[in-house]
């Protein structure tokens, strides 16, 4: 028979029984006990987990007390050294939420595992999905008790450090990892009865949920073109003839920058292009199909744009995670920046 | 078109003085496979080799499998259309086959010159790798083969596979005349037409971008390989070979394609849970939108024009073919059939998508896990008693930077998996889970 | 971002992306003979340019062959 955990459990003022919006400014406060809601979670952990204190905050003391918040619950934590911390659940609270997901997170930092639960259109989740454990719930407290059911038990697997399986087996918010694993059935079986069920209008899971893309906020134009620096990059692969930086024809892990500042053109025969994605004897033939230096003098001599950027930056993109580009495109913008580069060319094949 | 394939179980085979199988072993004459073999003076030298399910075993290294299968009667040659063989429409009659056996074709040959492609599969018949490639389970006579050095790419890999396909020819003439043990019955009879129409959408890439030839060695329908618009085969025809030949992963050999799960699996439910309309394969690998969105558009609606009501979609993944794959899903999805998406991922390291393009219509995917056979933490693998192929390889640093170009590795040390485990048509439990 | 399959670049969040020709001739196209080909190339870096001094509230895709004056025909 495992011992029994001790719980941390945090709840705002209205889940706490004190009181609704007036007692919002409630300071942080530590009672021995299980405490309002948290008597109804004690109950889900049963015998595996007792709840040894309630840290209680006001939401709004929360919110604008921040950093005396943040350290009374961090101070009360360390005393306390539960085994593990439970935060709401808080449904569809906005700051309750806010306020349950950094309590896990200063839990987190102090090396005990925690947990909370909330809606998963809280404001919460959105902020903290990727740090935090959230079990979603519905967007009522009505339901109290379905939501607790799972959230103790996850609770209790933290708190006995047992490894945590994936999201969908244990019932919490997936947090945007992914890792190798084997289900019940064969891929082959898995996509037909997933056909199946939806051509009869049966539920089913993808495996891969939709991910929206990032929205990335636009630059906004160049006002003066004719005085601007422009710079090239691509991720073509274009390397000095007989590639001696030894660049990888893929997966990138660096990129490299090369003086342009003398050259009129790019000749075939002094460059080439070194990527496994693409075939690549026509820009061996023309490298400036992929760095377009030779049109881009043109139009500098012709005052188009003010001057070319005496360096050009070259990668090969093919087979690079998206990590990596990310990594790799903001040290190559933090360098243009620098140059005070006003505009940048990005070629890709 | 009704298709009856008898399968002779193959437990082990021998070299002996004559063909013939009982009882589950296949006995090989050696000298008369390889005397069909150097029938063709392009050969420059060619052996057997057999490699059985548990020994420590590498077969160095593997461009293609291909398993033994013979027209008995009905139309055409089985693996039609390649380098002569005949292009007769095939899927009827009967066909009889080695069920458990392969060919591997072994040969130092790459695909093309034009460079970014090269061969890295390989089939170890115990360990790790072993237990995640169908084809370590299989008795594989290997057909190692070189063609005279002074060819050009395309000749030797037209004389290395007509190599591999002759030792396959020669060992299913074994059972040509033979009363099977099993006879399954392929025949997409009438059914209710309350049932839905599925049809399979099977992408393959051609090679003609990357070698800037339409005659590039790959996976090839009727043996052709270049970019084409959509074919419409019946899955008998892909029984019979209609689409084989290998691309880049030990998932898209010439055995996986006739032993489709999803294909088989599609057949089995058909008349019961749904109808099967038929197989459209998609050749990617186009290199400009319009072309991409042309032939998405196209396959969608000829899945329309079929009555398919839902479809699988499949392919054997690469890079910006995802492009059009994707669109066809949305393509389907939009002309109001339903589609399931069975793929690969890409690394999710750093929370990334890992999904080349997001598609909202791409709403019920089955993924096989992580291509990237280094994501699988394998480590390198142990090392084996015995090579069948070439005793050392220089190392591609193409795609994994830790290996210095040009640096040679003894093949049967302990070595890097491929560097891509690709499961392209589910015939395994692994996957990838949201954490 | 000057690119021949555009869609990717669109939907992945580029804010100015430029359509180039084929994967493996982006900035031009060998088959126009040199003299064209190079015309094509400055159309589409001119283009670019132009694109960069444009103000754009979303991804937005800017075709070389609709915003040049002088429309150059690939054969």
């Amino acid at each position: 028979m495992e011992s029994e955990l001790r719980a941390v459990h945090y709840v705002n003022q209205f889940f706490a029984g004190i009181g609704g919006e007036a007692a919002a400014g409630t300071p942080v406060q530590v009672r021995r006990e299980p405490v309002g809601a948290g008597r109804a979670l004690a109950a889900a952990l049963g015998a595996h987990a007792r709840i040894v204190a309630t840290v209680i905050a006001g939401d709004n003391y929360f919110s604008d007390e921040r950093e005396q918040a943040r350290a009374a619950v961090r101070d009360a934590l360390r005393e306390l050294a539960p085994d593990v911390v439970i935060a709401g659940p808080a449904f569809e609270a906005g700051r309750y939420g806010i306020a349950c997901a950094e309590v896990c997170r200063i839990a987190g930092a102090e090396g005990i595992p925690a947990v909370t639960a909330m809606h998963p259109g809280a404001p919460g989740v959105l902020m903290y999905r990727r740090e935090v454990l959230i079990v979603p719930t519905s967007a009522s407290a009505a339901d109290m008790p379905a939501a607790l059911g799972p959230l103790a038990r996850l609770a209790v697997k933290l708190g006995r450090r047992e490894p945590l399986g994936p999201a969908e087996v244990e019932g919490y918010l997936p947090r945007g990892y992914r890792k190798s694993g084997e289900r019940a059935e064969p891929g082959y079986k898995r996509a037909l009865d997933m056909l199946e069920a939806k051509l009869a209008g049966r539920p089913y899971a993808s495996e891969v949920p939709y991910v929206a893309p990032e929205v990335v906020p636009s630059a906004p134009p160049l006002r003066d073109l004719a005085d601007a620096q422009i710079a090239l990059v691509t991720t073509g692969g274009l390397v000095p003839k007989g590639n001696p930086d030894g660049q990888t024809s893929g997966n990138a892990k660096r990129y490299f920058r090369y003086p342009i500042a003398q050259l009129e053109t790019l000749r075939p025969g002094e460059w080439e292009a070194y990527h496994v994605g693409y075939f690549t004897h026509l820009v061996d033939r023309n490298p400036n199909y992929v760095l377009p230096l030779g049109y881009m003098r043109e139009l500098e001599k012709a005052g188009v744009i003010g001057a070319l950027h005496p360096w050009a930056y070259t990668l090969p993109g093919v087979s690079t995670p998206v990590a990596a580009a990310r990594r790799l495109g903001e040290d190559i913008a933090a360098q243009l920046r620098d140059g005070q580069v006003g505009g940048c060319l990005l070629v890709s094949t | 078109m009704r298709l009856e394939v008898g399968s002779f179980p193959v437990r082990d085979a021998c070299f002996g003085t004559r063909m013939g199988w009982v009882d589950g072993v296949l006995e090989i004459d050696r000298e008369a496979v390889l005397a069909a073999v150097r029938q063709d003076p392009l050969v420059s030298t060619v052996e057997l080799e057999i490699a059985r399910p548990g020994e420590s075993v590498r077969i160095w290294p593997v461009r293609d499998v291909v398993e033994p299968r013979v027209k008995v009667n009905g139309p055409g040659v089985v693996y039609p259309g390649w380098f002569g063989r005949s292009i007769e429409t095939v899927g009827r009659g009967r066909t009889h086959r080695l069920a458990g056996l392969g060919v591997p074709e072994v040969s130092s040959v790459n695909w093309h010159d034009a460079g970014g492609d090269f061969v890295d599969q390989y089939l170890d018949m115990s360990g790790p790798w072993a237990d995640l490639i169908p084809q370590s389970a299989l008795v594989n006579v290997c057909c190692v083969v070189e063609p005279e050095p002074a060819l050009a790419v395309q000749t030797k890999n037209e004389v290395v596979h007509r190599a591999t396909l002759t030792v396959a020819d020669q060992l299913a003439a074994a059972v040509r005349d033979l009363t099977p043990p099993d006879v399954e019955v392929f025949e997409l009879a009438p059914a209710a037409a309350s049932l839905p129409g599925v049809v399979y959408v099977q992408c393959v890439h051609s090679p003609q971008a990357m070698s800037h030839s339409e005659h590039t060695f790959c996976t090839g329908t009727y043996g052709l390989t270049r970019l084409a618009p959509p074919w419409l085969l019946h899955p008998n025809e892909i029984l019979d070979g209609a689409l084989s030949g290998p691309y880049r992963t030990m998932f898209a050999t010439s055995w996986t394609v006739v032993n489709n799960p999803v294909l088989l699996e599609l057949y089995r439910r058909h008349g019961r849970s749904l109808r099967f309309l038929g197989v459209i394969v998609f050749r990617t690998e186009w290199t400009t939108q319009d072309e991409k969105d042309l032939m998405a558009g196209q396959a969608g609606k000829l899945a329309a024009m079929l009555g398919a009501h839902g479809a699988v979609v499949t392919w054997d993944a690469g890079g910006n073919e995802f492009i059009e794959v994707v669109h066809t899903v949305r393509a389907c999805e939009r002309l109001g059939i339903k589609t399931v998406f069975l793929t690969s991922e890409d690394s999710a390291e750093g929370g990334a998508p890992s999904m080349l393009k997001p598609v909202p219509e791409a709403d019920a995917i089955v993924t096989t896990g992580f291509f990237n056979a280094s994501l699988l933490e394998l480590g390198r693998l142990p090392p084996v008693e015995r090579v069948i192929g070439y005793r050392s390889k220089s190392a591609g640093d193409a795609v994994d930077a830790t290996i210095a170009a040009g640096e040679e590795v003894a093949t049967a040390g302990a070595i890097a998996p491929p560097w891509r485990y690709d499961d392209h048509y589910g015939f395994n439990r692994l996957s990838a889970f949201a954490y | 971002m000057i690119s021949a399959i555009y869609d990717l670049a669109l939907t992945t969040g580029a804010s100015r992306v430029v359509r180039g020709c084929r994967i493996e001739h982006v900035c031009g196209n060998p088959d126009l003979g040199p003299e064209k080909d190079h015309e094509y190339g400055l159309t589409i870096l001119r283009t670019a340019l132009g694109a960069l001094t444009t103000a754009v509230t979303g991804p937005t895709l800017f075709d070389p062959m609709e915003s040049s004056a002088e429309v150059v025909h690939a054969s």
